[in-house]
């Protein structure tokens, strides 16, 4: 390099991040740079000098861009850079391993007139994948200088040197030939018409042609510049022309990408690509028919491994329930009032059970779901049922919050947290009360059964259709109210390889999701645990005598459309609270349960002693086939229990949506009692 | 057309990987990763909240966020947006594999 300089020359320096741009430009300036911010900008710049053949060269480290869009802060300083007509060259550095992507960002350079000269790196890393790059075409096919060089190589840096002295006398720029061609099969005459609009010699730096294009793309800033430097009746019809092509990004970035390929045509050579195998166990798990019922296996096995939490809270809510019973009997030896007593033991402490019964429940959901995520499976389900799921409108990770609901309805509600789409983790939640849960059964066993003996499995049958189809058309409901934040179709793109699980990071996932539910659940199951015992509460225990029994008798008339007694009536309202109290509160209710002084008390199911021969007796004396059929239908249907509302609260963050799916629900449930019940009557 | 293959790919679904659908549409993974940018960018593709990390919400709003490692652990999810959907159904069906 030589001492006295002539002459000067400034070039800017650009190209994707990584490319080793930041070693070239040490290489080149030494010690001679200085580092600042672009003008009004949080953008550093980064300046240096060097001289080569008596010309002092000043090189702009311009920021890491793949294109010349202006998506972001550094993607226009080094756009309005080229504009501005500030730079005698570009040297536009590329990565050869990638070659096919970093020619994207020289595509963005047809009919910009800034002399340009590529410079290739990554050379070794793209031999070392087999590729094998014909720089001397590809040099031909552009136009402009190509030269590859490793940067750490001083003879590289030398050529390098001298092909750039040249190209800043040459001034070569990427031929437009071929994507002009494109824009004009794509675009048609529109393309010409908005050419002839703009200035004859373009803006700054940028041809007509470069700007018609990004006025196509939608590019506002081009826009802008485009209407402030062309006459503005012209423009009119420019913007005119451009209303008619939303599409026009896409359709550009297509001529691109048609660029690419003619220009890279039999310049890259690679070895045919190997396909990725996968593992025993992951063929299995992604097959598209023996990966779903590994999922169900699994799956279900998780729900009963998160059962174990609940099994540990459930002999802890026996054990205190028999000691406030205990406690409540010595109270009232004590001479506490009754409706005091039973207030704590049939409301207070039943409706704190429910919330750790609930909470454990959730940790053991959530700790299962959260390894499953976590070692890399849940993906794996989620692709095998997304076919499946999706016409429901879901996502195939939606599959595993139903399985769970077959368990517990909290749990499918907690579980939809896996789905990433908020609008699709609503739906889940939504349809997934439609699922029948464990506390479903005793009531529908014992109804069915005792009124329709063996064809009781035509009416468990005809229960899963209709529940089928209250999905789909649950699904359909919600959906319109939500707002469409994307797509109809889904797509797993790319699995994640299996992981060893973190336990840290499950065990906060698990600890996170228990703060979130355990304070809502507590106000809404106090709440609704209180009310049901304040209007079902008699000091004699004779529901008869209870404002609950009004509201029955009041509500009869009503009920009787769809096929409802009175204490039908009472038992679909009590089974809202929760299924299982329902089989106790029948009991009550038809005169064959007693230890309880209100319905709030059924909640803890040992407390209702039952007289089983004398409840069937009872129903069957009290209760016709079609109103049995009814009530199973409107109980099945029915908001599954005030855990669930309380977990759909916590999980939508919205009390008055989830409101409103209760509201649904206690609709549907009457609605499809009635539609079922006079049915029956036809036929029974 | 790489855009619009990629695009009627997604619609189709059975996409595994970026690997499968560089082979399919004979091009290199890297301007297949490159192009679904892209396509995010333009809002003719979506990423659900979480899943992956190309052009999604990134798990917005979650208290767990910055620590929880669950993030790279789910697949990337594409979702065709209504634009996308929109824009499909001015395409023939057939895919030009040559690009």
């Amino acid at each position: 390099m030589q001492a006295v300089a002539q002459k000067n020359i400034t070039i800017g320096l650009m190209g994707q991040p990584n490319t080793g741009k930041s070693t070239l430009f040490n290489g080149l300036t030494g010690s001679k740079q200085h580092v600042g911010n672009w003008a009004g900008k949080t953008v550093e710049q980064k300046q240096g000098e060097f001289t080569y053949h008596n010309t002092t060269y000043k090189i702009v480290d311009l920021p890491g861009t793949y294109s010349l869009a202006a998506n972001s802060e550094e993607e226009l300083i080094t756009r309005d850079y080229v504009y501005s007509s500030k730079s005698d060259a570009i040297v536009v550095m590329i990565d050869a391993s990638q070659l096919e992507r970093s020619m994207y960002l020289l595509s963005d350079f047809i009919g910009v007139h800034v002399p340009l000269v590529v410079v290739p790196t990554m050379i070794d890393v793209a031999e070392k994948n087999g590729k094998k790059i014909d720089f001397k075409k590809l040099e031909q096919r552009l136009g402009v200088p190509v030269v590859p060089i490793v940067t750490t190589q001083k003879d590289g840096i030398t050529k390098f040197l001298s092909r750039l002295e040249a190209a800043t006398v040459d001034k070569k720029y990427i031929g437009t030939d071929f994507i002009t061609q494109k824009y004009h099969e794509n675009f048609g005459k529109d393309f010409d018409k908005v050419i002839a609009a703009l200035p004859k010699n373009g803006i700054g730096n940028y041809s007509s042609e470069w700007i018609a294009a990004k006025l196509f793309e939608g590019d506002d800033n081009i826009k802008t510049l485009a209407k402030e430097k062309s006459e503005q009746s012209s423009f009119k019809i420019v913007e005119s022309i451009l209303n008619s092509y939303s599409d026009g990004a896409i359709i550009g970035a297509n001529c691109k990408y048609e660029w690419i390929d003619n220009v890279l045509a039999k310049v890259v050579q690679a070895p045919p690509k190997k396909r990725q195998k996968r593992s025993g166990f992951d063929r299995i798990a992604v097959h598209p028919i023996w990966g779903k019922p590994l999922a169900v296996i699994l799956v279900l096995f998780g729900f009963v491994v998160s059962l174990i939490a609940a099994l540990i809270a459930k002999v802890i809510t026996e054990v205190v329930t028999t000691l406030a019973a205990q406690a409540g009997v010595a109270l009232l030896t004590a001479g506490t009032a009754p409706f005091l007593v039973s207030l704590i033991v049939e409301a207070l402490v039943p409706g704190l059970m429910m919330v750790l019964y609930m909470v454990a429940f959730v940790s053991g959901v959530s700790f299962v779901f959260g390894l499953m995520e976590d070692v890399g499976y849940m993906a794996r389900v989620a692709y095998v049922f997304d076919n499946m799921m999706s016409k429901l409108g879901l996502h195939g990770k939606s599959v595993m919050p139903f399985l769970m609901s077959f368990g517990c309805t909290i749990g499918g509600v907690s579980g939809a947290r896996v789905i990433d789409s908020s609008r699709q983790r609503l739906i889940t939640i939504a349809t997934s009360w439609a699922v029948p849960c464990a506390g479903t059964w005793g009531v529908v066993g014992l109804m069915s059964s005792l009124f329709f003996g063996v064809n009781a499995v035509w009416v468990i049958i005809s229960l899963f259709v209709v529940a089928i189809l209250h999905m789909k058309f649950t699904s359909w409901f919600f959906e319109r109210g939500l707002p469409q934040q994307e797509g109809e179709a889904g797509l797993i793109m790319e699995l994640p390889p299996y992981h060893k699980p973190n336990w840290k990071t499950i065990f906060n996932y698990v600890w996170s999701r228990i703060k979130g539910i355990a304070s809502k659940s507590f106000s809404v199951i106090m709440v609704v645990a209180i009310a049901v015992w304040l209007l079902s509460y008699t000091s004699t225990g004779n529901i008869e005598n209870s404002v609950i029994y009004a509201v029955g008798k009041f509500l009869e008339p009503v009920g009787s459309i769809f096929g409802l007694s009175w204490q039908l009536v009472i038992a679909f309202l009590v089974a809202a609270m929760g299924k299982e109290a329902a089989l106790g509160a029948i009991a009550v209710l038809f005169g064959a349960g007693t230890g309880v002084s209100s319905l709030a008390g059924t909640l803890v199911t040992s407390s209702v002693a039952i007289n089983q021969t004398g409840l069937e007796a009872a129903l069957l004396s009290a209760v016709h086939a079609p109103q049995a059929l009814a009530f199973i239908f409107a109980f099945f249907f029915n908001v599954p229990c005030m855990a669930a509302v309380a977990a759909s609260a916590n999980e939508s963050g919205s009390y008055k949506w989830t409101l409103k799916v209760a509201a649904y629900y206690f609709i549907t449930a009457l609605v499809l009692a009635g539609v079922v019940y006079r049915i029956a009557l036809l036929f029974i | 057309m790489l855009l619009n293959n990629i695009l009627l790919e997604v619609r189709k679904g059975n996409i595994i990987s970026y690997n499968d659908l560089a082979e399919k549409l004979s091009t290199d993974v890297s301007v297949i990763d490159a192009a679904i940018r892209q396509l995010c960018q333009m809002k003719y593709l979506y990423t659900p909240s979480g899943s992956g990390e190309s052009c999604g919400e990134s798990c917005q709003g979650c208290s767990l966020s910055g620590s929880c490692g669950f993030s790279d652990r789910g697949a990337k999810i594409l979702t065709i947006t209504e634009s996308g959907n929109r824009y499909l159904k001015t395409l023939p069906d057939t895919i030009n594999h040559n690009k």
